[in-house]
């Protein structure tokens, strides 16, 4: 019995062992590859299309898709990372793009881009150069995409409100308080990501907020934005935090969602995020509501605007298939039948010639950002982007959302919350 | 005493049992209206959720859920959740035939062996009972990390083998406990070894015991979340559990009407096994003060 | 080779040999990992890089970690109210049931079945639902005319009730734990009480209670650890430990420091800290112990 007992032990040890042994194939005329990126219901559409699309020209490369929503992608990812079983290609961000090179978890693309396996012949320079880090080529951006504000056109239109580009702050109040006076329905300027309009008006007076060396700038330049949150919850017009709790991804967005029925004090006429969102949250909409798309507001907009590489792909250096994970990048990037799927979701495609070539299958939103971006490129309507975050800027991030819930709960001055959020990024950063 | 009336006889019991029933019937409120919302059309979901019964019943809620799951694919092909339930019943049956082997051994050890430090074993044996898995968490998760385990399902199931849980340990040994000395005197002197007694005596009549370790063991694997969430990383290996989250997280969007057809099913194994099993199930946790 | 078969067979070497499956695991899975996690405790670790030794400072930068100390506040507060009700909520049921009579099983799989299924993720995301602005709650509320608007996930003071109430919905085991120690009491106490005209309430603060405590206190030690480390419903429910940081209860903040804010030598520094604190719980409970637990026999 004692025997059987440790027979049957070893043997099941060595089963299950076994059964999740490493599996990798050579590039031997086939190849297996894993794609990862975090998305929503329209992206994943749109990727998964692209992948058989890929696959039906390269039919020996098969590929495995894997995708979770932005809040799970970087603790999974980083446990890929040391487990050893990262995707071949992962959608990258500009927030971790440094840290991910820095501890040599990817592949420098110059030797793919020089052999043209990986064809960046259409990019521009400039772009090409958004994926460098130190000597090497590290990732490629998938699509161009600036801050923005998206915000809802039939709305305004109805109250005879019309939005132009480059509003300052204090126009903003004004649209603030009118649209709330005319219909209930108020703003977000803080809830979700607070650190988009943070760092817009840090901006306005060339701080950058985050980097290796502590937060920019004084406590008091942060004071501005807790400011304007106050005096909208004060004066009504902005939304209150307790509406905004569990509200679930794209399709709960106040700008695009006020309960069910729609209730105006659970909405909002606008958002702050990147201009490749348009397309999600457009097609979360309900009917009737259209989002148009400008300039966040500022006082100094040529100063605060930026654009940038809304997303990249780069290659882990764990892959076995290097060369097909670089078709793979090349084809997205080249194909036009891929990109008349992709669309602007993932930003402004980075080939000029698909860019203009996709043009005519462009919907109204796609347009709409296409066209802002023109605006935001074009020479004196914006300035270079901050550097990348450093490392753990996620905990300041959510610090941050933290200060915003508590000084609109009232649980902060704007002062205190200002001094506050300085000490707690340099307690970290530095 | 004085007499009662016969209509108060009647009277008291039915209160009674009409309070039990609205408890009971509150109890299990949410999880019928979770089975009954997998029969709703996904958008009349929440339109109607205060009502119970499904105005038409809409049965393709289960087969979307099953055929396209997370919407993970391989090769082009969607993971159904045929997948996912079979790597819940493989983790979940081999962690448990695991823990019943080590599990039996060891308590026979603590129940019948003498040996030197036993007693200090037997202490740090219920300490671990106050170590759950979420403290050790991070620190296994770093061990792992080092071991090179991440990424599989070995960190959940080698462990298993090992007789980590302190809880099954306790319940075995104390049954075994309740087994008569007699019995293995009588065999001893038959010429049965340690070994022996174990494989012809003890084990035999520890199977009430045995089959409430397996019984709980197999339902807390399969719940298992935190485990599958740190190690398992690939669509493919998704267990059930895992694959319901997956499935529901916000910012992916969620298929609702999908989701609760799929949550319910990751629900019926645990149904079936509670009523073919009350018997074993009520006596563990009566008997142990095990959760269940 | 006839010795070491002689000396594998030896009663007190069986022992030890039966009984190393859990000494290795115990080493190997537990002691090892634990050393491990200190060490990184005293490091900057990002989970990415090569740890680097910073001696204390993951230790003194929880004192002044004010998110740290919010996240304890939700932990406690959850433990400290959800368990205490629960095993009220058991005991009462238990209570309800002890009369015999032939539905008691169907009650009993009734109020039981929660219990089994509370802890799977199914019924956490159930519960998200359930809690939402349109969920079922709201819509059961409309229905008999109250406010159906109120944002029970939003609310600063409800949203960790909603954790509280699926711990205490759950309270069918505990039940089931009462009911069996509630059978062993003999029956010749209670006659002997209601000889003596004792009331219902006296009898059972008297004798049902007293005769009870060891088994409260036996849940009362077990549940406290585990609502100390509750996870899987806040991650699923509230994941990011909203509003304003009072669902983000311990676990779920460690999971955080370690997989999302890069910081797995703070969260290695955090586990040990809980584990100081439940070592530190424990004996509390132990210390009381004498003063409320009837240690006494049933005679």
């Amino acid at each position: 019995m004692r025997k059987l007992t440790a027979i049957f032990l070893t043997l099941i040890l060595a089963l299950s062992m076994a059964s999740f042994a490493a599996c990798g194939s050579d590039y031997d005329g086939e190849a297996d590859l894993m794609l990862g990126w975090w998305g929503n219901p329209v992206r994943n559409e749109r990727t998964t299309a692209v992948v058989d699309l890929f696959h039906a020209d390269f039919p020996n490369i098969y590929i495995e898709e894997w995708t979770v929503g932005w809040g799970d992608y970087w603790g999974a990812l980083a446990t890929m990372a040391i487990g050893g079983d990262m995707p071949d290609i992962i959608q990258q961000d500009w927030a971790y793009l440094e840290e991910y090179v820095a501890n040599g978890h990817l592949l420098d693309l110059r030797p793919f881009i020089e052999s043209n396996v990986l064809d960046l012949r259409n990019v521009p320079e400039s772009v090409l150069e958004l994926g460098r880090i130190g000597e090497g080529i590290y990732a490629v951006s998938i699509g161009m995409n600036a801050i923005c504000m998206l915000y809802d056109k039939n709305l305004l239109d109805s109250l005879g409100i019309t939005v132009s580009h480059n509003m300052s702050i204090q126009d903003f109040i004004d649209i603030s308080r009118d649209v709330y006076e005319g219909s209930g329905i108020r703003t977000n300027m803080a809830f979700g990501d607070a650190s988009n309009f943070m760092e817009i008006l840090l901006r306005q007076k060339g701080i950058i907020m985050l980097s290796p060396e502590g937060m920019g700038g004084e406590p008091a330049d942060y004071q501005q934005f807790f400011d304007i949150l106050v005096q909208g919850i004060e004066e009504g017009w902005h939304i209150r935090y307790e509406d905004m709790v569990g509200r679930e991804g794209n399709e709960q967005n106040p700008v695009v969602w006020g309960g069910d029925p729609m209730q105006p004090h659970l909405r909002a006429w606008n958002t702050f995020v990147f201009s490749n969102m348009l397309t999600g949250l457009q097609n979360a909409a309900e009917e009737g509501v259209t989002l148009g798309m400008t300039t966040m507001p500022s006082d100094n907009p040529a100063a605060s605007n930026y654009f940038r590489a809304s997303m990249y792909f780069a290659i882990t250096s764990q892959t076995q298939n290097a060369e097909a994970a670089a078709a793979f990048i090349s084809f997205w990037t080249n194909s036009f039948a891929a990109n008349q799927i992709l669309l602007t979701e993932r930003g402004v495609p980075i080939s000029t010639v698909v860019a203009d070539a996709i043009y005519e299958y462009f919907t109204e939103s796609d347009r709409t950002a296409s066209e802002f971006l023109e605006f935001v490129t074009s020479p004196g309507n914006s300035t270079p982007v901050n550097p990348a975050r450093p490392p753990r800027s996620g905990d300041i991030v959510a610090h941050l959302n933290y200060l915003a819930e508590s000084v609109a709960l009232g649980n902060y001055t704007a002062e205190e919350a200002a001094q506050n959020f300085y000490d707690f990024g340099n307690g970290v950063l530095r | 005493m004085m007499r009662k009336r016969p209509m108060r006889k009647y009277i008291k019991p039915l209160i009674g049992h009409i309070l039990k029933l609205s408890i009971g019937i509150i109890m299990i409120y949410p999880l019928i209206w979770m089975v009954m919302s997998s029969f709703k059309e996904t958008s009349t979901i929440f339109h109607s959720a205060g009502r119970l019964i499904p105005e038409s019943w809409d049965f393709s809620n289960w087969t979307r859920g099953w055929t396209l799951g997370t919407g993970a694919r391989v090769r082009g092909v969607p993971i159904t959740f045929g997948t996912y339930f079979w790597n819940s019943f493989w983790y979940a049956g081999v962690a448990t035939l695991g823990t019943l082997m080590s599990s039996a051994l060891v308590a026979y050890s603590f129940s019948r062996g003498r040996f030197f430090g036993k007693r200090v074993l037997f202490i740090l044996m219920l300490g671990t009972l106050m170590l759950p898995a979420q403290i050790l968490m991070i620190p296994q998760f770093l061990w792992f990390h080092t071991l090179g385990w991440v990424g599989s399902y070995r960190p959940m199931i080698v462990p298993a083998f090992f007789a980590i849980s302190g809880f099954f340990i306790y319940l075995i040994t104390n049954f075994m406990n309740g087994i008569p000395r007699e019995l293995d005197e009588a065999a001893k002197i038959d010429g049965c070894s340690f070994y022996g007694i174990f494989a012809r005596i003890i084990l035999p009549l520890s199977v009430p015991a045995l089959i409430t370790t397996g019984l709980f063991s197999f339902i807390w694997r399969w719940d298992d979340f935190l485990g599958p969430l740190l190690y398992v990383r690939q669509a493919r290996q998704f267990p059930a559990s895992l694959a319901l989250r997956m499935f529901a997280d916000p910012t992916v969007g969620t298929d609702w009407g999908a989701l609760f057809a799929m949550s319910t099913l990751s629900l019926v194994p645990m149904v079936v096994i509670f009523i073919f099993t009350q018997k074993y199930l009520v006596e563990g946790i009566s008997t142990s003060g095990l959760k269940g | 080779m006839k010795a070491i078969k002689q000396f594998i067979f030896k009663d007190n070497v069986a022992a030890v040999i039966c009984a190393l499956p859990f000494i290795i695991g115990f080493i190997v899975f537990l002691v090892v990992p634990m050393l491990i996690s200190l060490y990184y405790s005293f490091t900057d670790f990002t989970l990415l890089n090569n740890p680097s030794f910073v001696g204390l400072r993951n230790y003194t930068r929880m004192l002044d970690d004010a998110r740290l100390w919010r996240s304890f506040k939700a932990t406690f507060y959850f433990a400290f109210t959800s368990v205490p009700l629960r095993l009220i909520f058991a005991l009462a049921v238990a209570m309800l049931l002890l009369k015999a009579s032939r539905m008691v099983g169907i009650y009993r799989a009734m109020y039981y079945l929660p219990s089994l299924l509370g802890g799977s993720v199914a019924v956490s995301i159930l519960w998200r639902r359930m809690f939402f602005v349109d969920g079922t709650i709201n819509s059961l509320l409309g229905l008999v005319g109250l406010n159906r608007n109120f944002n029970w996930l939003g609310n600063t003071s409800t949203a960790i009730w909603t954790l509280i109430l699926l711990a205490v919905w759950q309270f069918g085991s505990s039940m089931l734990i009462f009911l069996a120690s509630l059978k062993q009491i003999p029956e010749t106490l209670y006659e002997a009480a209601s000889i003596d005209g004792s009331s219902k309430s006296r009898t059972f603060f008297r004798i049902t209670l007293p005769l009870l405590t060891p088994t409260i206190f036996f849940n009362l030690v077990m549940q406290m650890i585990n609502g100390f480390l509750t996870f899987t419903p806040a991650f699923i429910i509230t994941r990011t430990g909203a509003p304003a940081d009072t669902t983000l209860v311990y676990t779920l903040y460690m999971y955080r420091m370690n997989f999302e804010f890069s910081s797995a030598g703070y969260a290695a520094a955090m586990a040990w800290v809980m584990l100081a604190i439940i070592a530190f719980f424990t004996f509390i409970l132990f210390i009381t112990k004498r003063f409320w637990v009837y240690e006494g026999g049933y005679s």
